[in-house]
């Protein structure tokens, strides 16, 4: 099982590898990449039920954030999960998928769609065809994210309920792995510039100052792909609360770090620092800020109260019926 | 540049250890006999320590014939995280079912094994660790105390600094030096077991800012240490000092200092506190699953032969910077001022934490020292 994960990862890896960021602040669809990632199959790995199915999604994102890639990878992974979960023959649309009742002014990719998943009235629903783009608009990344009208004309609902929660859950654990995997090529990128730039005649990462905070990054870093680590091997609406929320946490420092030690090439367009910070800004506030999480998480502690909070946290609490390898 | 934090979970194999553990200090709370502190592993207490051993809560994962139970390093670590969250005072025998067993576990010579680790397990066994020098702190390799050789061991001279318990330790591992350190610095350590019965030796607690005399300058003025108290051979201290690092540095103990605290706030806080509260109070529950979670991970590559050293050493920079947090949510939220003598349990507990904070990112390596490791690892000379 091992050793198929693995092989998933150096697949996506090397699939994303091939596509190079386009120097501009405005992201454009890879369509080439977009065709090779469905026909690999890659798009697929949340509609079976294999236990490893999670793990291996959130590796493939980790890959996709790593490359910064141009395609819906977390959305062409929620539309099968949600087709499948529906009975529908496997898609080959290129999906837009409504994860929150929010959820609607912001859609990913949008204008690329051809196909449209959402909830409606607690039911698997979706829409063939490009769906009606009310306005367009795009995140900090410039990632489109378009406002799309509620399709009135021919739906496809399925007789298959879905907690909403559960989509936004998904999602949000999805999203954080493409953090988790944006932060792994900033780590990495930055470690590389600090080894090279040279000032006052030694490579700058040679100063203590600069070593201190690589290290921050690298630790913030690692625990974000650390609570993403956790979603996975304990599927829980908690944990995926957990992921999300402290994979969007770790942005602001991970990025004012990079940032730091590049210095004033970073800020250009050319120098392609900017193609993971953006996102990395963009995606902490998609499918849940921190802050929308914690609130979650917040409240979910107060009601255990100060007996209930360890129960709470080390899963021997009602939820932890979840909890398990 | 990815750090690997992905075990398989296994909580749910010691869920019977776990509830036994639980009721076992409920029971010690309802009786009185125990109050939740901030930093309780530190906290001495030699009658509940022995409970514990009589329980079977110490050396879980010794060999059977050295009193141990043949446990996983899960087991361990689920009995260690239960106590830390009671806040209960462990600090008798922490270092010794946290590293010092292990180590002679692995390098003690079979007469130490036989003497030292049932002592240990019984609960009637305390031990310090002898590393830190005045001038060997951050830069351990340049200590000083001296070993020469003699027939039949060692005779050592010199002094350590920082050690908890030392006065009232059976033992403490002490960090010596026994041969020239050419050609790195890190070569010609050794580590000793010194029986603090011995002659030669004097011990000075030193009172810390939070009022407690938990830890001691040692004076070893020639103590004879025979040649079966060595660890390993001489000549490798160093590769000990470095692999015991990695338990010190990734255990709960390093993000749970401040757990009672963060419980009593919790439960002060109703059911339905405002959104600002909510929120700073799920940042630091997110923050702690992600490092109990690294956490876990650590000990169970360490529990395959594994040295997770850089791993241990970034949980030790986040998790004591996650205790301090905690301590500054408290005050931010404001239920209750610190008060060290105060008949309320919370204001109590959060004047210890405040007083014992500095402490947090300076022990087992402080927090720079720590980030240096990191970068290192990162590639950057």
């Amino acid at each position: 099982m091992e050793f198929a994960t693995h092989l998933v990862e150096d697949l996506a890896l090397r699939m994303f590898a091939s596509s190079a960021a386009t120097p501009s602040s405005r992201e454009v669809f890879d369509a080439a990449l977009w065709s090779t990632f469905c026909s690999s199959g890659l798009d697929k790995l949340l509609a079976g039920d294999e236990s490893t199915a999670l793990r291996e999604a959130t590796l493939m994102l980790r890959a996709a954030g790593f490359h910064a890639v141009r395609i819906p990878a977390t959305e062409a992974l929620l539309a099968n999960w949600l087709a499948a979960r529906a009975g529908w023959n496997e898609t080959s649309f290129l999906p837009a998928v409504v994860t929150s009742p929010e959820g609607w002014a912001a859609v990913p990719w949008g204008r690329n769609a051809t196909a449209l998943y959402f909830l409606q009235d607690g039911f698997i629903a979706r829409c063939l065809g490009p769906p009606t783009v009310t306005r367009k608009s795009a995140n900090l990344a410039g990632e489109p994210r378009d406002e799309i009208a509620r399709p009135t004309g021919a739906l496809e609902v399925s007789s298959a309920p879905l907690d909403a929660d559960e989509l936004l859950c998904l999602a949000a654990v999805c999203r954080a792995a493409m953090i988790a995997g944006a932060m792994e090529r900033a780590l990495a990128f930055v470690v590389e510039y600090a080894g090279q730039r040279v000032q006052f005649g030694r490579p700058i990462g040679s100063f203590q100052a600069v070593q201190q905070m690589l290290a921050q990054l690298a630790a913030h870093a690692a625990a974000a792909g650390a609570a993403v680590d956790l979603a996975v091997a304990v599927r829980s609406s908690f944990t995926a609360a957990v992921a999300k929320s402290r994979a969007s946490d770790a942005v602001g420092l991970v990025t004012e770090i990079a940032h730091q030690v590049v210095g004033a090439i970073g800020f250009t367009a050319e120098f392609p620092l900017h193609h993971l910070t953006r996102r990395l800004w963009a995606w902490r506030e998609e499918d849940g800020s921190e802050l929308f999480w914690n609130r979650r998480l917040g409240a979910l502690a107060a009601a255990h109260g100060g007996r209930g909070l360890w129960p709470l946290l080390c899963g021997t609490a009602a939820a932890e019926r979840e909890w398990q390898a | 540049m990815r750090f690997r934090f992905d075990g398989t979970e296994g909580y749910g194999q010691c869920m019977e250890l776990r509830a036994s553990v639980r009721s076992f200090l409920t029971a010690e709370c309802d009786a009185g006999r125990i109050s939740p502190r901030p930093n309780s592993w530190l906290h001495y207490d030699a009658a509940f320590t022995q409970r514990c051993g009589e329980r079977g809560y110490i050396g879980i994962t010794f060999p059977r014939e050295y009193g141990g139970q043949d446990g996983s390093a899960l087991a361990r670590y689920v009995v260690c995280e239960e106590m830390l969250a009671a806040g209960a005072p462990v600090g008798m025998h922490w270092i010794a079912d946290r590293q010092s067993g292990p180590q002679i576990v692995r390098y003690g010579s079979e007469m130490v094994k036989r003497r030292i680790l049932p002592e240990i397990a019984a609960g009637r066994c305390c031990i310090g660790i002898g590393m830190s020098e005045a001038d060997a702190g951050s830069d351990l390799a340049a200590v000083r105390t001296k070993g020469l050789r003699v027939d039949g061991g060692w005779r050592v001279t010199g002094s350590k600094l920082w050690t908890s318990n030392a006065h009232r330790a059976q033992y403490v591992i002490a960090l010596i030096r026994t041969g020239e350190p050419a050609p790195g610095k890190h070569s010609g350590l050794t580590q000793v077991i010194v029986d603090m019965g011995s002659d030669g030796i004097s011990t000075n607690p030193i009172e810390d800012i939070t009022g407690s005399r938990d830890f001691n300058e040692i004076a070893l003025d020639d103590v004879f240490v025979p040649d079966d108290h060595v660890l390993a051979s001489p000549g490798e201290g160093w590769m000990l000092a470095t692999l015991e690092l990695a338990y010190e540095r990734s255990g709960p103990e390093r993000f749970m200092s401040t757990f009672p605290l963060f419980n009593l706030l919790v439960g002060r806080l109703g059911s339905s506190p405002d959104a600002p509260t909510e929120a700073a109070i799920g940042r630091l529950v997110a923050h702690f699953a992600s490092l109990r979670r690294m956490s876990n991970a650590i000990a169970g590559a360490l529990a395959q032969g594994g040295t997770p050293n850089v791993e241990a050493a970034l949980v030790k920079d986040l998790g004591t910077a996650f205790e301090r947090e905690v301590i500054d949510v408290a005050r931010v939220i404001g239920v209750g001022a610190p008060e060290p003598d105060s008949p309320d349990l919370y204001r109590r507990v959060l004047a210890e934490a405040m007083l014992a904070a500095p402490s947090f990112m300076l022990r087992g390596g402080t927090r720079e020292i720590l980030r240096g490791i990191i970068a290192k690892q990162l590639g950057m000379a």
